[in-house]
């Protein structure tokens, strides 16, 4: 990824904007141009920031840029309308399945040589 | 022309090889490809590596292949798809063979993933995957199996992570290959206490960095006995996919891809799932060859671990399951893998797999996928 694939993806990456699709109403994260259900058309749709922790593992074989995160918990998350998306969980020492979290614009990583820094969705747990 | 058989084949240990690189590997590999074998003609040279862009910096690697044992007349390849590459290499060998064109097809894959650290590794080997995923949701490939396997306890109400039998048959397996990378045994008991990557896994749940050749000689059938080679046939292959992300799936403990493929081939080789003798599948993790294992329906949703449990799955068992060890323990040097297993397979065919030769295989399945099952590819192989 540059900075330019950055910020083309910017809108997904800021506001966990999905796709739903125009014939069945299949929700994605991150979005698809076509159902992979159906095959459809897609659209953009805006999914509900809240959810519910279905998943969670402590993640401890950390890749490159995310190796400052020591370690970190990834989750499959449910959002309020049944969309599952994965993501990191912040703010919290002891998720547990059930919990209520929130999505919210975390920075992810700092890169190249001028610290680049990417900010994405995290999801913690609601205030 | 017709199904091509496969007269020859060639790997290095799988290891950590640091004073060697690609060229070394492969050409250590390739010469064993040939050895005791006249001049054979090769049409076309097809080579599979999932990451040598990363580790060595070297793209358009089949031209420098061909380069290196002075190979100029044949056409050449490449193959970039994880741990597949080098199935998806054979599996259009087979079609230039089936072709007409090519008499002969040298067709392998290489790695050098010692030249990386751990981080990057764990970056590199999850690129297969959705990149948008990769680098903006903090997941990785050990990540996700880690979340399936917690999916997989959770679904089937499974207390016990019996699926954690899998690397413990695998290193018993890889303890009598003199080519695979890990050769201790261990117990279920240490692998539930090793030190955890992403619970419930721990290391030895997943595969580990490994550098390392293979390459096979795949030819027209009239051609090889003409030549005079023992060989195996290649009686059928398939190939399959389905959605990257695992929630864009109608369940994601089912590899649709991987089950696809498989009827695929084993359909247009004539040959029912009872006649297999033995599957040499891919699965970086435990919990990836146990849901193979279910989705092959080879077992029953959420009773991989107990067959495993009880040696179903060994090399005395019912069906013996990656007889050197597997990406777990023979080593898992992505773009080689796929190689590594067609040619074990051919060797259990051929009655060269010493001390772990399975008596009585007729016909041998030979299982690929990238990532967790986004693309699928099968073959079946016969004496």
């Amino acid at each position: 990824m540059t900075e330019v694939s950055d910020w083309r993806f910017r809108r997904y990456r800021y506001r966990l904007i999905g796709s739903r699709c125009r014939e069945c109403g299949e929700t994605s994260y991150p979005p698809r141009r076509r159902c992979s259900r159906c095959g459809g058309a897609t659209e953009e749709y805006q999914l509900p920031r809240r959810g519910r922790v279905v998943h969670y593992t402590l993640l401890k074989a950390l890749p490159t840029r995310y190796n400052h995160y020591r370690p970190y918990f990834l989750a499959v998350v449910e959002l309020s309308d049944g969309t599952r998306v994965i993501g990191m969980l912040t703010d919290v020492d002891e998720p547990s399945e059930g919990m209520e979290v929130e999505a919210t614009l975390r920075k992810l990583y700092t890169y190249g040589e001028d610290g680049k820094i990417i900010y994405g969705v995290k999801f913690r747990p609601v205030l | 022309m017709g199904m091509p058989v496969i007269a020859g084949y060639g790997f290095t240990r799988v290891g950590e090889h640091w004073d060697r690189g690609l060229k070394d590997l492969s050409l250590e590999a390739i010469e064993k490809v040939f050895e005791g074998m006249s001049s054979v003609e090769i049409d076309a040279i097809y080579v599979g590596t999932a990451l040598s862009g990363f580790y060595e910096l070297q793209l358009s690697l089949a031209s420098h292949i061909a380069d290196l044992i002075a190979r100029f007349d044949a056409s050449v390849s490449n193959f970039e798809a994880g741990a597949a590459s080098s199935a998806q290499a054979f599996y259009n060998a087979a079609l230039g063979i089936l072709s007409g064109m090519y008499k002969a097809v040298l067709v392998g894959g290489v790695e050098k993933m010692s030249d990386e650290l751990p981080a990057p590794n764990y970056r590199g080997v999850s690129l297969v995957e959705d990149s948008f995923l990769v680098n903006y949701s903090g997941m990785t490939e050990i990540g996700l199996h880690a979340l399936l396997a917690k999916m997989y306890l959770s679904e089937y109400g499974l207390e016990e992570p019996l699926y954690s039998y899998l690397p413990v048959n695998e290193h018993e397996n890889a303890s009598r290959a003199g080519h695979a990378q890990f050769r201790n045994r261990i117990t279920y008991d240490m692998v539930r206490s090793a030190s955890p990557v992403s619970d419930p896994l721990t290391i030895f749940d997943v595969t580990a960095p490994g550098d390392g050749a293979a390459y096979i000689l795949l030819m027209d059938r009239e051609y090889a006995d003409s030549l005079g080679v023992e060989y195996v046939k290649l009686l059928g292959m398939g190939a399959a996919g389905q959605p990257a992300n695992l929630f864009d799936r109608a369940s994601p403990l089912f590899f649709s891809a991987s089950s696809r493929a498989v009827e695929k081939a084993l359909e247009k080789a004539g040959v029912e799932t009872e006649d297999i003798g033995l599957l040499e599948m891919y699965n970086p993790s435990s919990i990836s060859g146990v849901l193979v294992l279910e989705s092959l329906g080879l077992a029953d949703k959420g009773g991989a671990g107990k067959l495993l449990e009880r040696g179903y799955f060994s090399l005395s068992g019912e069906l013996p399951v990656n007889t050197f060890g597997g990406a777990k323990a023979r080593g898992d040097p992505k773009g080689a893998t796929a190689a590594y297993q067609l040619a074990e397979a051919a060797m259990q065919l051929l009655g060269r797999a010493g001390d772990n030769q399975v008596d009585g295989a007729e016909y041998a399945l030979v299982h690929s996928m990238v990532g967790l099952d986004i693309s699928a590819y099968a073959f079946v192989l016969g004496v």
